[in-house]
């Protein structure tokens, strides 16, 4: 069973199978590091075995060879056992320190990487979330560890400019108008607080501003972008029956999730129970309509809210567009102005990861071999 | 996760700042939306906006109807002629109705007629086009027209009556 270091590692996974309950191999390394009944020797072996791997990476690379080096040795206990304390509390399933087991992305340390592991960690994950629900701790800047200047750069730089992703050219306001986004319901339907929104009434029939639109249209997509950039988990909420299976065919080409069935009271708020402990939620939840079957506002909205995760939704002058952070005021009834929204979203996310992808390259990081999309 | 679940108290991106800040959520769980939406805020916080309960505040009509000045050239088209069909599949279709306005406003801006004068001469000038208007048929159900109708019935009914007396004579053949 403890022959080579790899596999020495995998022996240790087996026996901790039983203690604990995750499905990732990986997660289980951390785990076995955080109970308090851990083996002293597989700490060992475990430092030994990515001690080694540093070895052979900064051989390869030459980016942080010194200071990686210095750090691997020095940094390595503390760091774990923060991370430890943090995943505790947290009482999610970590997964900070998959890399050295996948094998697929070479660590310089465990201790630097922290940020260059969450970033090269996001491609494999795209793959394995896919299957199950994992939970990350997706760290934003690596404030507390000397940066790793790639896994930085690919994080700062799409926030320098204003359209990144351009995606003001995927789409013009002559579309708007041909997709027949600007048509609203008649005047007795209308919302309060979509009223700014509005350009005017035309015999009753409300027409949306279709230059408000494309302002909110840009915004909306120029955020999607970035999440999706960032390997976020995004969720397309519809209840209209009609357009169901186009946002789920949606989702599936983007290479995300789609929710377009009844919604149970807690799938979000109650979501440890519902689903698995370590549940991952959504980074950013899409509503191709705001409303439910009986006309009222989709619960999700809420609840979304409540659980702080950013939506963006098309608002028609029927719907309520106060809790949605990114509105887009627009027909959701259409076919052709469905389309056309699922077009645009499918999009911006294909683009923003392929972009991912190119920096990721033009970094010097491994490219991941089997993208979600 | 720690997080702040009061959906009608600030955004969520003022709840998730105050929950850093306060270090309830560290800087190693920010969520990956945070950046972004620091860098790109919506127009409008997402802040959560009370129903008004009460509706007696006079309606301010906020929503303004939208109105052209060739609608009343086409209100007249439309109490004069027939309407024709609306083809919406194509983008850009141009309906006898509207073909109708322009010529109107081309006449307007030539010449200086005043308006009834001009829509007859519209009228023609989209004849010479080729354009067909057909003219509304407009039915009247007055006493006037009714009444031939009714004398037409009558003098079938006697005329039947004197033929049924004229038959009870002799039988049946039809």
């Amino acid at each position: 069973m403890h022959e080579g270091e790899p596999e020495r590692l995998k022996g240790a996974e087996n026996r901790d199978t039983q203690l604990l309950q995750t499905v990732e191999a990986a997660a289980q390394i951390k785990e076995d590091s955080s109970s308090v009944d851990s083996d002293d020797s597989i700490e060992q072996e475990i430092r030994r075995f990515l001690a080694e791997k540093a070895k052979v990476s900064t051989a390869d690379k030459s980016k942080d060879g010194d200071v990686s080096r210095n750090g691997t040795v020095l940094v390595c206990t503390p760091l774990r056992e923060e991370d430890i304390k943090q995943e505790n509390q947290l009482a999610e399933i970590p997964i900070k320190s998959i890399s050295p087991l996948s094998g697929q992305c070479p660590l310089i340390s465990p201790a630097q990487d922290r940020p260059l592991l969450s970033q090269s960690l996001l491609p494999d994950m795209s793959t394995v979330a896919a299957h199950s629900h994992l939970p990350s701790v997706q760290s934003g800047s690596p404030s507390l560890l000397e940066p790793a200047d790639g896994a930085e750069k690919i994080l700062n730089e799409p926030l320098q400019k204003p359209d990144f992703f351009r995606v003001s050219e995927l789409f013009s306001l002559n579309d708007l108008f041909d997709a027949r986004v600007h048509l609203g319901h008649k005047k007795g339907c209308r919302h309060r607080l979509m009223e700014p929104y509005l350009y005017g009434c035309r015999l009753g029939h409300d027409i949306i501003d279709l230059d408000q639109t494309v302002e909110h249209l840009q915004q909306a997509l120029n955020f999607t972008a970035h999440v999706a950039y960032r390997g976020g988990v995004i969720l397309f909420i519809s209840r209209r029956r009609q357009f169901g299976h186009l946002v789920e065919r949606t989702a599936k080409y983007c290479g995300e999730y789609a929710h377009t069935r009844y919604w149970q009271g807690g799938l979000l708020t109650n979501a440890n129970i519902q689903y698995d402990a370590g549940v991952r939620l959504p980074d950013l939840i899409i509503f191709l309509s705001t409303l439910n079957n009986v006309f009222q506002q989709h619960v999700a909205i809420r609840d979304a809210a409540k659980m702080n995760i950013p939506t963006v939704g098309v608002v028609d002058s029927n719907c309520n567009p106060s809790l949605v952070t990114y509105p887009v005021p627009g027909n959701d009834d259409t076919p052709a102005a469905m389309e056309l929204y699922c077009r645009l979203f499918k999009m911006t996310i294909n683009r923003a990861k392929d972009k991912r992808r190119h920096m990721e390259i033009l970094q010097g990081m491994p490219a991941p071999s089997t993208p979600s999309s | 996760m720690a997080g702040s679940r009061l959906e009608r108290f600030g955004t969520v991106f003022t709840r998730v700042r105050d929950l850093m800040r306060s270090g309830v959520i560290k800087q190693s769980e920010k969520p990956i939306w945070y950046d972004v939406y620091e860098a790109f805020p919506p127009k409008r916080d997402p802040r959560y906006v009370k129903p008004h309960a009460r509706h007696d505040i006079k309606k301010q009509e906020t929503v303004s109807e939208i109105f052209y000045r060739e609608d009343k050239v086409r209100a007249r088209f439309y109490e004069e002629y027939e309407a024709e069909f609306f083809d919406l599949s194509k983008s850009n279709f141009v309906s006898t109705c509207q073909r109708f306005v322009e010529k109107y406003t081309e006449l307007k801006s030539n010449s200086e007629m005043d308006d009834s004068a001009l829509f007859t001469e519209t009228g023609k000038a989209l004849l010479k086009e080729g354009l067909i208007l057909r003219r509304k048929e407009i039915h009247f159900i007055s006493e006037e027209s009714r009444s031939p109708v009714l004398e037409l019935e009558l003098t079938d009914m006697l005329a039947e009556q004197q033929a049924v007396g004229a038959d009870t004579d002799t039988p049946h053949t039809s």
